[in-house]
């Protein structure tokens, strides 16, 4: 199962933050600094290391696109391969709808970043990968 | 008036970043007033929520609007309800008091003739629930499961776990309705069904024996990689209760295994068998040469899971990663350390007595030019392969002593315990090689170098308590003319430089050493000795 969803930049500033699981222990303070270590801790690993690390009991798989690291925390439980692949087609789905994504996109328009990932993932279960069924509601959206 | 929006937010933030703070006050202020204002069209009040949304991922709390969000989700129109939603997933928690005021407001949503709006509701619900919205919410996502909808009939199966979870009561009368969700004719859906299954049975696998079959049928017909993935690791969490299981899916899974193209899914299929279907050799053999592929890959990801998964192999045949000795040794030069760890954990798989010293020498050559916690492990590992089992493998005991000495000369080792309880396990309990050891004391005692470093690092001061320890319960194991040696060693005032209970075993076996001594050189029986001058 998912535990968390971060997109979050080399500085260490979140661009989005999506948790599957209770979070009462962290305050809002207290989560970002953690989102800015696990980049650390991502930084630290050169381009030909593997994409895997442990964080306080999380598997966490991530993978650079330009500025961004897309980061998921999972349980031990989840296929490695298989999150990479959908951080890929997540990050093809947010180039579709930006046309050709960059940080700024997500932050001017935070609300349709997160539309995309609610109709991605739904209580940190892999829902739908295929981009024109996760684009659809957000064209309704768009139109009205 | 002019109110902020998203982008406005952002671009202040961006050009104020020496007063963020102070920046971000301001807006919050402004967000307090857009909030409580009369706005009908909701619009105002819907950006507020969606700037505190953006606020609260930079780490400024957003709890106080929860009234004003529940507000925001009420809304009719379509665009500002989303708004209010997503203002709930980011921020509602167990504790928020107003989520009681959303159980009818989700019933409403739940509806709605908007399949969009619906999903919208399910979403957040996934997000905040607590107890009271599961019990008060669980029948109308049952029905929702049934919608002529397949779009809403995903998202209702997927939120089931989450109300399972907070309301475990409603397990029990949901499940045949979750289980008919395994037929439905959008495949989506009943990929859906299968993950939330997954997750249950990963708590309670006996409950779901009983669907063995349908997910055995669903292999054969689905194509969906996604699908397969969970319905392989469903099988193999059910595997071990039932070892007919195992012999059935040897067929299936092989065929999955040479033919897929989907590394992912290979992966599962291959961690499946590890972990279920380890008696059936054909199969085991067939994933451990996919996983030397993976190994030698040049991509580092598949080289990590390889060996990975090489590990849970090794567990129950441990012959069978030994034939991959010399590409997993390699492994140990890799640049990735994550690698290198995993690397490491295999060597215990490998050893025999006939390699025990070539690999022992061969991580003694890693112990010298790595550094920090890997050298730690390396280290460690070395004692454990040669330990392992009451030393099964161990052919030459003296071999073991000089390594462990030579370990303890290097610099910066800081294994100190270990290689202190090893020295005293093998000397006490092996009886024949107890003279060699006592004479490698020795020279541990009378070396300076290691005194030093003694005297710099505690934990090679452990060492030193092994040597002093040994050379005192053995001392009449010292050969002729070492004990004035060893004295002069134990009794140095630079002893003082060690920890206190490294001095203390000091002072007790010179104690010890003397009496042997003088046991062996007893004084004249007249008295008038020539020592009297």
């Amino acid at each position: 199962m998912i535990k968390f969803l971060i997109l979050v930049n080399k500085q260490g500033q979140t661009r989005l933050a999506r948790y599957y699981e209770d979070r009462m222990d962290l305050t809002a303070d207290e989560r970002t600094s953690q989102e800015a270590d696990i980049v650390r801790k991502c930084l630290m690993r050169g381009e030909q290391q593997c994409s895997f690390l442990e964080y306080k009991g999380y598997r966490i798989v991530y993978r650079r696109y330009a500025s961004l690291f897309f980061i998921v925390g999972t349980d031990e439980d989840e296929n490695e391969l298989a999150i990479l692949e959908f951080i890929h087609q997540l990050v093809e789905t947010m180039d579709r709808y930006f046309e050709s994504v960059c940080e700024l996109d997500i932050m001017s328009q935070l609300d349709k970043a997160h539309f995309i990932v609610d109709e991605m993932v739904v209580n940190g279960c892999i829902l739908e990968t295929n981009k024109n069924l996760v684009l659809a509601p957000l064209a309704v959206l768009d139109k009205s | 008036m002019f109110e902020k929006t998203l982008s406005d937010l952002v671009k202040g933030i961006r050009s104020n970043k020496r007063r963020e703070a102070e920046f971000v006050s301001k807006c919050i202020a402004e967000i307090k007033d857009e909030l409580s204002s009369k706005d009908k069209s909701h619009a105002i009040k819907a950006t507020a929520v969606l700037k505190l949304a953006y606020l609260q991922m930079l780490g400024y709390d957003m709890q106080w609007a929860s009234f004003y969000i529940v507000e925001v989700m009420s809304s009719p129109g379509f665009a500002q309800k989303r708004l209010g939603y997503l203002g709930a997933s980011v921020s509602f928690n167990d504790e928020t008091e107003v989520v009681l005021l959303c159980t009818n407001m989700f019933k409403k949503d739940f509806q709605s003739p908007n399949p969009y709006e619906v999903g919208l509701a399910v979403n957040c619900l996934a997000n905040i629930c607590t107890v009271d919205l599961a019990r008060d919410l669980v029948a109308d996502v049952v029905s929702l499961m049934n919608s002529n909808r397949a779009y809403v009939r995903k998202k209702a199966v997927l939120v089931m776990y989450k109300i399972f979870l907070k309301f475990p009561d409603a397990l029990r009368p949901s499940f045949p309705k979750l289980k008919e969700k395994l037929e439905d004719r959008d495949s989506s859906a009943i990929s859906c069904a299968v993950n939330v299954i997954c997750e249950l049975a990963r708590k309670n696998p006996q409950n779901y024996l009983s669907l063995a079959p349908c997910f055995f049928n669903l292999l054969k017909v689905t194509s969906n990689n996604w699908m397969l993935i969970k319905i392989v690791k469903l099988l193999g969490a059910l595997c071990p209760l039932e070892p007919r299981l195992g012999k059935k899916l040897v067929e299936p899974l092989t065929n999955l295994i040479t033919t897929t193209p989907a590394k992912s899914l290979l992966y599962e299929a291959i961690h499946t068998v590890s972990v279920g279907m380890t008696p059936h050799l054909s199969i085991v053999q067939l994933s451990m040469e996919k996983l030397k592929g993976f190994v030698e890959d040049e991509d580092q990801n598949l080289k990590y899971l390889g060996l990975l998964a090489m590990g849970n192999f090794m567990k129950v045949h441990p012959r069978v990663v030994a034939e991959h000795k010399s590409m997993i040794l390699k492994c140990l030069n890799d640049e990735d350390i994550t690698i290198r760890h995993r690397a490491l954990d295999l060597v215990s798989g490998m050893v025999s007595k006939k390699n025990l010293m070539e690999i022992c020498r061969i991580l003694m050559e890693h112990v010298s030019t790595s550094e920090g916690s890997f050298r730690h492990d390396l280290v460690e590992k070395i004692v454990e392969v040669c330990s392992a089992n009451g030393y099964a493998s161990m052919t030459n005991f003296e071999w073991y002593i000089a390594t462990l000495c030579k370990l303890a000369r290097m610099p910066g080792v800081c294994n100190g315990h270990h290689l202190r309880h090893q020295l005293m396990d093998v000397i006490i309990r092996v009886r024949v090689v107890r003279a060699y050891g006592v004479r490698m004391m020795v020279d541990l005692l009378r070396d300076a170098e290691m005194f030093s470093q003694s005297s710099r690092d505690p934990t090679a001061a452990e060492v030193m308590y092994a040597a002093a320890w040994l050379v005192g319960e053995f001392s009449s194991l010292l050969e002729e003319g070492q004990h004035h040696a060893v004295l002069s060693a134990l009794l140095s005032p630079r002893v003082t430089n060690l920890p206190e209970h490294v001095q203390s075993v000091y002072l007790h076996n010179a104690l010890k050493v003397y009496v042997s001594a003088s046991k062996s050189h007893p004084p004249p029986a007249n008295g008038s000795d020539a020592g009297g001058a």
